[in-house]
């Protein structure tokens, strides 16, 4: 990638991602997660969902991935919005995470920005 | 067949059982020709022997035809379902139904070869015809000569009527079929207007004359043809069951129709000449008796019926699959009985979202029609409907599926309310409806109604009426009978345990046992309401043990209610919505498992199910009241609020406040009764009250709406007596005029005058003395449970009340009776501020009736006064009230806030939890405890069991409470106080008179110390919707915490015994690798290294990583076993099948296999040098003790066991370090050299081994994290 400096995939649920929300940008490093609703093998699009959103996500780059429909999957990648406001994530990984228990995992993901922006503020202080 | 006999009718009658025959029943049984020839008092179904299956019709004992004509219906027959077929045996007619149904049965005689007989009460009985054939081929219906030509009218039937107007003919696919209604219409010869039945029914014609034989029939055309007259309506059975055939119909007229105000529809007319045909086969017929399938909203069911409820109303199908007949117009078939199969086309499929789960409701509408299928084989009664309309069925008409649905589920529960013990009054069915019918009024948004246009309109523009337009999603709570609801979580939690049981059963996980003793009641669960969806209803009721509870005919819930209105009339049904369900006694193993969201069974309601396994829990369901969540279920007849206030009139009344209850106790002395009476303390205030309620007053009260409890008040009327107070208060003190407010039941309200009289017997001039006593009650005593502390009550005065009776004046620590039959009202005393600061009008309650509403719970939406009679007086007598009230308050004054907070070595909550060891009861050097008594409110942390130390409290228990951000530490016999209903972890709670000891934030609960139970929090874990984490949850939850040091088992036990202040370690794991592994059969001594079965594992090193460090960890037996995964099920694949035959599931596990090779080898000793996976079998010896060969596949089989040990799951290993003299002991003891220096490595051994599943060990985690 030409982009020599990437940015770590900050965890996020797909709730997360509307458009006034500070993920909502062009090229922001995300890891989400989400049942596989549906997979084009024309254009390598495939669909998560999580409750009741839903997001594109780009597999092009992805090689050795099988898609299930009704797994749940986990994408790191750029999100990309297009024209028309909507966004796509460029998959630069992804992986089969059935079993995942979402309660927990946006449990967690909570937790952990709580971690890190007291990391973070303390870091400051310092 | 030939033996068959022939039964009469009249037989059966007398019979008076249902029962069941066929032609060829038994027929090789006995001698038939006997009983054919015996007299019909062998025949009688009566003599047949013992039943088979009570629940099965019962058979006749030899075969049997009945003979008789099948007849369309007519009105001769008493039967509230007008239209169903008749059969007569010539002597006696009875309703029936007939399966495989032709036209040319209807007239013929018939010789019914199998069927069923039910009785049935109006008409003497019900036939079910399964086989029949025809007696004679001559067709006695018709004068036609063509067998495939059925008038309709055959009395009036001429073959060539030449009637110009009626040569309409239809023919096509009969789609669907009207319930028989009556239309005013004009008869021909006369004037007057006659109630004509008819039906209509829709056919999808096809546009070609019948007999043209080039068409292909498409049959496109939609076509409405009305049954007109009472002859052709009663041709309704028969064509009912012709709906998905093919017919033809000739002879019919054409009309026009106005069926709305602008809408027409051109529908054919039946005539007295009109023919109906037999239906052909044609090829594109459809086949739609195998067919279920939907269209759009409605479609075609077919299923067996699991049970018929409500009238017939509700018929249940599958799981979670209602039937809803509601209307009341619909036929409903006397053959659809629990058992049968029936056939439901046209039914609106409804996919119902509740708040308690999903229901697939099938709605009935006009164009739905059910056949039977099959009959069902059960004795279960045949469905009568008296076709009688009340409101109720009016108003359920009126509405959407979904809310008619759960509208007979709240009548069914209503049902509930009848023959109630203590009820003067018994409601009546029609009450029943009504009070259901107002309930659901007012539960039921308007959304949920739904617009019903009539019979023809809805039946013929099907799509355009809004038939369709469903509301899917109901926010409606589910009303269940209280059985039923606790019956849902025993069976829920039975489940649980089951599960649990059976999963470490499998998979011998070594549990880790706590040596911490419990407070058993602490095991309990708390689930909100909002998780449970559920309204309950009932009564209130103090029940023989002093409990409050919820009751209604099913069942009874004990109650927490801390914010009720003292007197609550019995009769009034309770709507309880907002609830914490507390279960208590739960066992230990489930208790950290989230319980999960069982979806309510609608079944299980009407229908209760027996537990699956034997009840061994001894659950104790209690509730929770949340705030105002508490309301009257609005009754029909208004509840006479009248008595009430006629109380008041001109009486006089004690005021006393409540300083203290004294908990009742069980004693621990058996042949001792628990309690003869209880005591309450309480503060007789010396003024009385006169009430002047007038008769106008009483005539006129006002309602009270729940936003208006202070503005509403007509200060101006209190304005006007203020400037006479004043002088009264400032002069005199003898009496106060105040405002009185009395709230009645049915939230009635009145204001009126009342004054307060300085008591005259007071000679010593103080008249701020106030008297204490002791109130005596018994502890049935609705009063006793009603009175709170802190609280002011008002009493009746007159020459034999409590106070008064018996003596001329109270002395200080009188005792004074209280019968259960006095009454008393809860007071609150507010002044009015209006006087003294010009233009404020705040009102400051300084004596809230309820003391608890200040601190509640946050949610609380406005702390509403709930006092039966508030008392405003001017603020100038606050200070005479307030030195009454003051004394009291000092008694009472909350210690933790008092004390210096510097000086008290505090700990704080996770440094509670940090100490593991349990708290010790503080010794006291004097014999009986001293202090001083505190009374503090805190929220309940933990209640642990304490080492009783000398001083006699043989179960005695340690409350950690905190407050004011304190843990409080309360020491006493908490089981001998009762009342304690849900009290436990998670509950706020005023403890009362608490004898401080000195220093530490400890206290003792002593007996007269009390327990007041505030508010209820949920503690539980989140809920899991997903039924796939079940299994996940089933795993013990492992928290480090509950590990304790054990004495190590096995060979390393005697050699360890010197190292007792060995440092155990916890630590979850993976297996790497395998070192050593020393197999052999079970010695003598079955105590010794057991592992499920005969081998033995005396010795086996394992390396283990836990992801920061890696430990050659040795362990031996069971858990060593598990580290091998010997009880799991080997993979299929792995086994060659010819070779190892999987019967059951011990065989398919790896100790099986294993087991064979160690029996033949007798001692197997597996060495790996490799330490890393894929240098595993590099380096391998297997060294037999036998003097065989190891075989190929033996060895195979064995690098298999290692190889699936490395690839296991995670382990939560407690181990202890190894030294020198303990490995040298075990090398000499194993007589193996276990190597340990060649790698260098941390030896440890393993104590205990358990499989730990992450996502519960995560959950258990993160509410770890969000609690601290």
């Amino acid at each position: 990638m030409a982009n020599s400096q990437i940015e770590p995939g900050a965890p996020i649920t797909l709730q997360e991602l509307y458009p006034s929300s500070p993920f909502y940008k062009e090229a922001v490093s995300l890891r989400v997660t989400g049942m596989l609703r549906g997979y084009s093998n024309e254009t390598a699009l495939c669909v998560i969902e999580d409750g009741n959103k839903s997001l594109k996500i780009n597999t092009q780059n992805l090689s050795d991935l099988s898609f299930k429909i009704g797994s749940i999957y986990q994408f790191i990648g750029e999100l990309h919005i297009e024209p028309n406001n909507e966004a796509i994530l460029q998959a630069r990984t992804g992986r089969n995470v059935d079993g995942i228990d979402m309660n927990l995992y946006r449990k967690t993901i909570e937790l952990l920005r709580q971690f890190l922006q007291v990391e973070d503020n303390s870091n400051m202080v310092e | 067949m030939e033996n068959a006999t022939i039964i009469t009718i009249t037989e059966l009658l007398n019979g008076g059982r249902a029962v069941t025959g066929s032609s060829s029943l038994f027929s090789s049984a006995g001698s038939p020709t006997a009983h054919s020839s015996s007299e019909s008092s062998s025949r009688n179904p009566k003599s047949r022997p013992g039943a088979i299956n009570s629940d099965f019709i019962a058979p006749l004992n030899h075969p049997a035809v009945i003979i008789g004509t099948l007849a369309l219906p007519s009105k001769t027959l008493k039967c509230p379902n007008r239209y169903c077929f008749r059969f007569s045996d010539g002597d006696v007619t009875v309703c029936c139904d007939i399966l495989r149904f032709e036209i040319r049965a209807i007239g013929s005689k018939i010789c019914v070869l199998s069927w069923n007989f039910i009785p049935m009460k109006p008409c003497g009985g019900f036939l079910e015809i399964i086989k029949w054939k025809l007696v004679d081929s001559g067709n006695l219906l018709s004068r036609c000569s063509s067998n495939s030509l059925f008038p309709l009218n055959p009395s009036l039937w001429l073959s060539d009527n030449g009637d110009r107007k009626s040569r309409y003919s239809v023919h096509g696919l009969l789609e669907s079929i009207s319930p028989v209604s009556v239309v005013p219409c004009k008869d021909g010869k006369s004037d007057d207007s006659v109630n004509l039945p008819g039906f209509l029914v829709h056919i999808m014609a096809c546009e070609c004359r019948r007999n043209a034989i080039d068409c292909g029939h498409s049959f496109e055309k939609s076509v409405f043809v009305y049954f007109y007259g009472s002859v052709a309506a009663s041709w309704h059975p028969a064509i009912t069951k012709l709906v998905g055939r093919n017919v033809a119909l000739s002879g019919l007229k054409k009309k026009l129709v106005y069926i709305r105000k602008c809408d027409s529809l051109l529908v054919f007319v039946t005539t007295e000449i009109s023919v109906l045909h037999s239906p052909w086969i044609s090829k594109k017929q459809r086949v739609s008796n195998t067919v279920v399938e939907k269209k759009g909203n409605c479609g075609s069911y077919l299923g067996f019926v699991k049970g018929v409820y409500m009238k017939g109303k509700l018929v249940e199908m599958d799981e979670d699959v209602w039937l809803l007949l509601t209307d009341q117009i619909l036929n409903k078939s006397h053959s659809i009985r629990t058992g049968s199969l029936i056939f439901i086309r046209n039914v609106h499929f409804v996919n119902s979202k509740f708040s308690w789960g999903e229901v697939l409701i099938l709605g009935a509408c006009f164009k739905t029609s059910i056949t039977v299928e099959i009959f069902s084989p059960f004795e279960r009664s045949c469905l009568v409907d008296s076709c009688r309309q009340t409101s109720l069925s009016r108003f359920i008409e009126s509405l959407s599926f979904p809310a008619r649905f759960w509208t007979l589920l709240v009548r069914f529960c209503f049902h509930k309310f009848d023959r109630m013990p203590s009820d003067k009054e018994i409601l009546t069915s029609h009450q029943k409806d009504e009070l259901t019918k107002m309930y659901a009024e007012s539960h039921i948004t308007p959304s949920m109604f739904q617009h019903r246009c009539g019979l023809f309109t809805e039946f013929c523009m099907h799509e355009s009426c809004g038939c369709n337009s469903e509301t899917r999603d109901c926010n409606l709570k589910l009303v269940m009978p209280i059985s039923s609801f606790i019956h849902h979580y025993k069976v829920m939690l039975n489940d649980l345990l089951s599960q649990i049981k059976n999963f470490s059963a499998s998979n011998c996980l070594s549990h880790p046992s706590s040596t911490r003793k419990r407070y058993s009641h602490t095991n309990k669960k708390t689930v909100r309401s909002e998780d449970i969806g559920v309204i309950l209803l009932g009564r209130l009721k103090i029940s023989s043990s002093g409990r409050l509870q919820l009751y209604d005919r099913t069942s009874s819930i004990d109650v927490l209610s801390p914010d009720l209105l003292s007197d609550r009339n019995a009769c009034t049904i309770f709507e309880v919505s907002d609830f914490y369900l507390i279960v208590e006694g739960i066992p230990e193993s489930i208790l950290h498992v989230p319980f999960l969201r069982n979806p309510l069974r609608c079944s299980s309601m009407v229908n209760p199910t027996p537990l699956a396994i034997e009840n061994t829990l001894t659950l104790h369901f209690s509730l929770s009241f949340g705030a105002a969540s508490c309301k009257n279920v609005p009754m029909y007849h208004s509840l006479d609020w009248r008595p009430d206030l006629s109380e008041f009139k001109g009486a006089m009344f004690h005021l006393f406040r409540v300083t203290h209850k004294f908990p009742i106790l069980k004693y621990a002395h058996q042949g001792m009764p628990d309690c003869t009476s209880v005591f309450i303390e309480a503060v007789i205030i010396p003024w009385d009250l006169i009430c002047t309620v007038t008769e106008e007053d009483t005539a006129a009260p006002y309602f009270e709406e729940c936003n208006t409890s202070q503005e509403i008040r007509p200060l101006k009327r209190l304005k006007t007596n203020n400037a006479l107070q004043r002088e009264r208060v400032s002069s005199v003190l003898r009496e106060i005029s105040c405002q009185m407010t009395i709230r009645c039941v049915s939230s009635h309200c009145l204001m009126t005058e009342a004054t307060l009289f300085n008591l005259k017997e007071n000679k010593s001039g103080n008249m701020y003395n106030a008297k204490r006593v002791l109130l005596e009650f018994i502890p049935e005593c609705k009063n006793y449970n009603a009175l709170q502390i802190g609280s002011c009550y008002l009493m009746k005065h007159d020459t034999n009340d409590s106070f008064c009776v018996g003596r001329s004046f109270i002395i200080n620590n009188d005792k004074i009776n209280f019968g259960p039959e006095i009454r008393l009202w809860s007071v609150e005393l507010s002044f009015d501020e209006v006087l003294t600061r010009d233009g404020s009008m705040d009102v400051y309650p300084l004596v809230s009736s309820q003391p608890s509403l200040a601190v509640k719970q946050q949610n609380v939406s406005s702390p509403q006064s709930c006092s039966d009679v508030s008392l405003f007086l001017p603020y100038d007598s606050k200070r005479l009230f307030s030195v009454y009230l003051k004394d009291l308050e000092e008694l009472n004054k909350p210690v933790a806030a008092e004390k210096d907070k510097n000086n008290l070595s505090c700990c704080t909550q996770s440094e509670m939890i940090m100490h593991a060891e349990p708290s010790r009861l503080p010794l006291s050097n004097s014999l009986f405890p001293e202090g001083n008594l505190a009374t503090f409110r805190g929220d309940v942390v933990e209640v642990d069991a304490v080492d009783s130390c000398g001083i006699d409290v043989s179960s005695s228990y340690c409350i950690y409470v905190l407050v004011n951000d304190q843990i409080v530490k309360i020491f006493g016999p908490l089981r001998r106080h009762s009342y304690l209903t849900g009290f436990g972890p998670g509950v706020n709670a005023t403890f009362y008179r608490i004898l401080g000891t000195g220093g530490e934030n400890r206290f003792l609960l002593t007996s007269a110390s009390f327990i007041k139970i505030n508010s209820q929090k949920a503690l539980d874990d989140p809920h899991l919707e997903k039924s796939t984490h079940r299994a996940a949850l089933c795993l013990p939850r492992i928290t480090p915490q509950e590990y304790v040091p054990c004495i190590l088992s096995g060979p390393a036990s005697n050699s360890s015994s010197g190292n007792k202040d060995n440092q155990e370690i916890n630590f979850a794991c993976k297996v790497v690798s395998v070192r050593l592994l020393v197999l052999q059969m079970r010695s003598d001594d079955p105590s010794e290294n057991e592992c499920g079965k005969s081998i033995d594992i005396p010795l086996a090193g394992f390396v283990v990583d836990d992801g920061s460090s890696t430990y050659l960890c040795w362990v031996s037996g069971k858990r060593a076993c598990s580290f091998l995964r010997l009880h799991e099920e080997l993979p299929e694949k792995d086994i060659d099948v010819a070779q190892w035959i999987r019967k059951d599931s011990s065989r398919s596990s790896t100790a099986y296999h294993l087991e064979k090779i160690v029996r033949v080898h007798k001692r197997i000793i597996i060495k790996c040098n490799g330490s890393q996976i894929d240098t595993l079998f590099h380096d391998i010896t297997i060294t037999v003790a036998s003097h065989q060969l190891l075989t190929n596949s033996e060895d195979e089989f064995l690098k298999l066991v290692i190889l699936n040990a490395t690839s296991g799951p995670i382990w939560e290993v407690a181990a202890s370090s190894m030294d020198n003299e303990m490995i040298e002991h075990l090398e000499r003891e194993q007589s193996v050299k276990m190597e340990t220096l060649k790698l260098n490595l941390q030896n440890i051994w393993g104590n205990e081994v358990c499989q730990v599943d992450p996502l519960v060990r995560a959950w258990s985690l993160l509410q770890g994290l969000l609690n601290t």
